[in-house]
């Protein structure tokens, strides 16, 4: 099998181990029986991956890891609307936690996580280091100038 | 030339030539140099510039 081959297990793979984390946590925190079929519908969902990953479409390209520029620009434009539900829901379950007096901090930590890999996201692709780097080596008579 | 032949000829997938070719995709400078080759033809006389692409 072909390295091109196995990228297409990539995103399985990611819907295998999330799935088996999360059918651990129900089986610890509910019954072994919900575990069980969370890890069944965890395998099935990552088999209907790789059989959308094969197919001749952009879900397939990106699903498949196999995405030219436009696909992985479409990536990222549907990975910005999943984070923008993301928050919606963090904090629909803030209200919903705090209005059912249960602990609101998983939201609280997950709104946080989010704020922080935001601005770490701006910081590590935009033009900050090359810009920091520039100023470092620059003599400094010739700063803020051409 | 098919679309998926000029697709496999430029290294992208045949949606992106179908979303380029109807103008709902701007490809970046290396893909237009890579498509002005295979035309034989000056990158500038394949895109315009101030053509506005929809978001």
């Amino acid at each position: 099998m072909t390295a091109r081959k196995h990228r297409r297990l990539w995103t399985p793979a990611i819907a295998v181990v999330a799935g088996s984390v999360i059918a651990l946590s129900v089986g610890i925190s509910q019954s072994w029986l919900s575990a069980l079929i969370s890890e069944v519908i965890a395998l099935a969902w990552a088999v209907n991956l790789y059989v959308i990953g094969g197919r001749d479409s952009d879900i397939g390209a990106v699903v498949g890891s196999e995405g030219d520029e436009r696909q992985e620009f479409v990536k990222l434009r549907a990975a910005r609307l999943c984070m923008v539900v993301v928050v919606f829901a963090i904090v629909a379950g803030c209200l919903v936690a705090a209005a059912t007096k249960n602990p609101i901090w998983p939201f609280q930590a997950g709104a946080v996580l989010i704020g922080i890999a935001y601005f770490y996201g701006l910081w590590f692709y935009g033009t900050a280091r090359e810009e920091a780097n520039a100023a470092a080596n620059e003599p400094e008579d010739q700063r803020d100038g051409f | 030339m098919s679309q998926v032949e000029f697709a496999a000829l430029l290294g992208v997938s045949r949606q992106t030539v179908i979303s380029i070719e109807s103008g709902r995709y701007s490809p970046s400078l290396p893909l237009a140099f890579r498509i002005a080759r295979v035309f034989v033809m000056p990158v500038e006389e394949l895109f315009d510039p101030e053509e506005e692409v929809p978001r």
